[in-house]
């Protein structure tokens, strides 16, 4: 089947100054990332994965290269227009959450289509609708200190897809929780990907995981060193191999609903602002 | 984002910080209230001046009291001109001359002969609160020296008869002297030295030469000085109380200015608060503003954010401040007029006065000083960088 590039990195360089000392965090990465791909960065600590997936998000410029998401090049949009990229074709899930604390779970959901003009009545519903996808629709007046870290990654899941972007840029999501959480929400992340077709960048160091990815990049030292594509991954389902050592584990966790209840709901920005 | 979601944000985080909120729309409000209570005071002084000094029809009117030119005359023809204004509600002239009393020496009484009809314009007080009963009538309103000098008591000399001898030059320009006899009905109130007496000026008629003065009323206070103006175009000199309203009004200005300069200190000292909260509130928010931007906040939704705090923040105090300053003068006007009252001396009454459009101003002041004081911090938080943001916990 014919696939397009949705990202297009070219030659891509980070160079840091830290004081007198240059630290080079990307040198020269080149890579395609195509519609619907699940794919892995793969590499050490410091070896350049965050700095990488910020620059696909339009959160620090690169030092030279191009990124270029569906044949726009960000170099050339403005501040405004980085915004909205990341508004609208970009979903952000961090290891640390990042929910805001202030704001209870529907509004931080929300907070998305806040931004991009959507009324108050369309986006608590579209919040709502995503709370049950994430299985949380419980907990909707909590405030994020008032979950634990799987529930509140949920959330950041489910805030991610509030704008119904192309690319889930995932940095180390499960890095903060524990085994049974972790499960849950790359059980989530896998039927983004495989039922919704969004194309779900996931940056991880846990072995574990690169089984699901479609491809998987490994990277050292800030630069790409390997390519492998998987071949069994559509075979592989995430419930099988990382739940089944933690059955019998007393868990205060909610049940993630089946993948197959994850569906799309055709939901965009574009169509809710007219 | 919507205006109204910026202000839903604002005012989530103004609630979510309710004593640091309290504290800082508390030093808006202390500085308000300050500017308020000042110049409040400084306006009802002016108030209570102005209208001892005269009251609001004097306002009103102007009196030509010569001509600068040998040939144009005070005159009934300059009268009938005036009333032709569309502007003049009356035109009326006065006649005064000094007159004696027959058999009683050594009183020289000016006598003023004016239009009964337009007697209300000299603004005069009197005993009985009498008018003339006619255009014509034979009566004469005297004050107190006269009664005085007469021999004679208050209540007594109503309704007794006395002869005047009154001399003045006649339409020839001669000296005349003409006897009238006029009845006292009623004795003016004053605090003059002088002795002097009104009289309709039909009284006078014989020596009716040209007016002493005419007074000018205009239909409207805002008019008075066109006409004024008018009138001296034509070769006459005016004199108006409004001017000397004006010097009283000039000087509370100068007064205002000052109390509103204490009071713009406080305001002053309220506003560093607000930056100073506000620039708190961007270091607590700090990793917020990273989360915001990196799900697609725009720098002006985060900017807009920390202004609209501010601006809500000045408006609050604007609001509670002009109430509490008109209350706290209310209360010292209640305070002393009761003290006053008590003390069996004559109660003040209105000491504040607050416009409308001063209060009104006062809560816009407010509110752009507080934006204003604003301004740093949410363009801080505009440009703040999303990734080291982020980083901040
Ligand atoms: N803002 C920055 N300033 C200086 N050095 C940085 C900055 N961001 C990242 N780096 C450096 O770049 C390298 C790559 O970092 P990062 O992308 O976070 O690695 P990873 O996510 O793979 O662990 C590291 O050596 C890190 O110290
Ligand atoms: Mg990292």
């Amino acid at each position: 089947m014919a696939k397009t590039p949705v990202i297009k990195i070219s030659n891509l360089s980070k160079k840091f100054m830290l004081g007198d000392i240059e630290v080079q965090a990307l040198e020269s990465v080149s890579l395609e990332i195509y519609s619907g791909e699940f794919i892995c960065f793969f590499g050490p600590s410091g070896c350049g994965k965050s700095t990488l997936m910020s620059m696909i998000a339009g959160l620090q410029p690169p030092s030279t290269g191009s990124i270029m998401i569906r044949g726009e090049d960000l170099a050339k949009m403005s501040t405004n227009q980085l915004a909205e990229h990341r508004r609208t074709k970009i979903g952000m899930v961090f290891q640390a959450f990042n929910l805001i604390q202030t704001m209870n779970v529907l509004e931080n959901i929300a907070l998305p289509l806040t931004f991009a003009r959507i009324s108050k009545m369309r986006r608590m519903k579209r919040a709502e609708n995503l709370l049950e996808i994430v299985g949380m629709g419980k907990y909707k007046d909590r405030t994020p200190n008032q979950l634990s870290g799987g529930q509140q990654q949920r959330i950041a899941i489910a805030r991610s897809l509030v704008a119904n972007p192309w690319i889930i840029l995932a940095d180390e999501p499960t890095g903060n929780l524990d085994s049974k959480s972790a499960n849950d929400v790359m059980k989530l992340l896998i039927s983004l990907n495989r039922k919704s077709k969004r194309t779900v960048i996931l940056i991880t160091h846990n072995p574990e995981y690169i089984q699901y990815a479609d491809r998987i990049f490994w990277m050292q030292d800030g630069k790409m060193i390997k390519v492998e594509a998987n071949s069994h991954v559509h075979t592989a389902y995430a419930g099988d191999k990382t739940s089944k050592h933690k059955k019998g584990e007393e868990s205060q966790e909610d049940e993630v609903p089946d993948a197959a209840e994850v569906k799309e709901d055709n939901f965009s920005v574009e169509e809710a602002n007219k | 984002m919507k205006m109204i979601d910026v202000l839903r944000i604002a005012l989530g985080n103004l609630r979510r910080n309710k004593l640091r909120t309290t504290l800082t729309v508390a030093g808006v409000v202390v500085g308000i209230a300050t500017i308020v209570f000042l110049v409040t005071l400084g306006f009802g002084l002016q108030k209570l001046v102005v209208s001892n000094t005269t009251n609001l029809e004097a306002l009103k009117v102007v009196t030509i009291t010569k001509s600068k030119d040998e040939n144009k005359l005070l005159n009934d023809a300059l009268i009938d001109n005036l009333k032709k204004n569309p502007e003049v509600d009356l035109a009326t002239p006065i006649l005064s001359y000094s007159g004696t009393v027959k058999e009683k020496e050594g009183i020289a009484p000016v006598i003023n002969g004016v239009e009964p009809k337009n007697f209300a314009v000299y603004d005069l007080k009197t005993n009985l609160n009498k008018k003339f009963s006619s255009d014509n009538a034979g009566e004469i309103m005297i004050n107190k020296n006269v009664v005085t000098a007469l021999n004679e008591t208050e209540d007594q000399i109503i309704g007794k008869d006395f002869t005047f001898d009154i001399t003045g030059l006649d339409p020839t320009n001669t000296a005349k002297t003409i006897s009238v006899k006029l009845k006292v009905i009623d004795i003016i109130k004053d605090d003059s030295k002088g002795k002097f007496g009104y009289t309709p000026i039909a009284n006078l008629k014989e020596l009716n030469h040209h007016f002493f003065n005419i007074k000018v009323k205009v239909k409207q206070k805002e008019k008075l000085q066109e006409v004024k103006k008018e009138i001296e175009s034509q070769g006459f000199e005016t004199s108006v109380v409004a001017s000397q309203v004006d010097a009283i009004n000039l000087a509370f200005g100068v007064i205002n200015g000052v109390l509103g300069a204490f009071g713009m200190i406080a305001l002053f000292v309220a506003a560093i608060g607000i930056f100073n909260t506000m620039t708190i509130s961007l270091l607590e928010r700090t990793h917020e503003i990273g989360i915001m931007k990196a799900i697609g906040g725009r720098d002006k939704d985060c900017s807009r954010i920390f202004t609209a705090e501010a601006a809500i923040i000045g408006f609050m105090g604007g609001f509670f401040g002009v109430f509490s300053g008109w209350g706290g003068g209310k209360a010292i006007e209640l305070l002393i007029n009761f003290l006053a009252n008590k003390a069996g001396g004559s109660a003040p009454g209105h000491l504040f006065y607050t416009p409308p459009t001063f209060a009104i101003g006062v809560v816009l002041f407010a509110f752009f000083v507080s934006t204003f004081a604003g301004i740093w911090p949410a363009r801080r938080a505009s440009k703040l960088n999303p990734l080291e943001a982020l980083r901040y916990e």
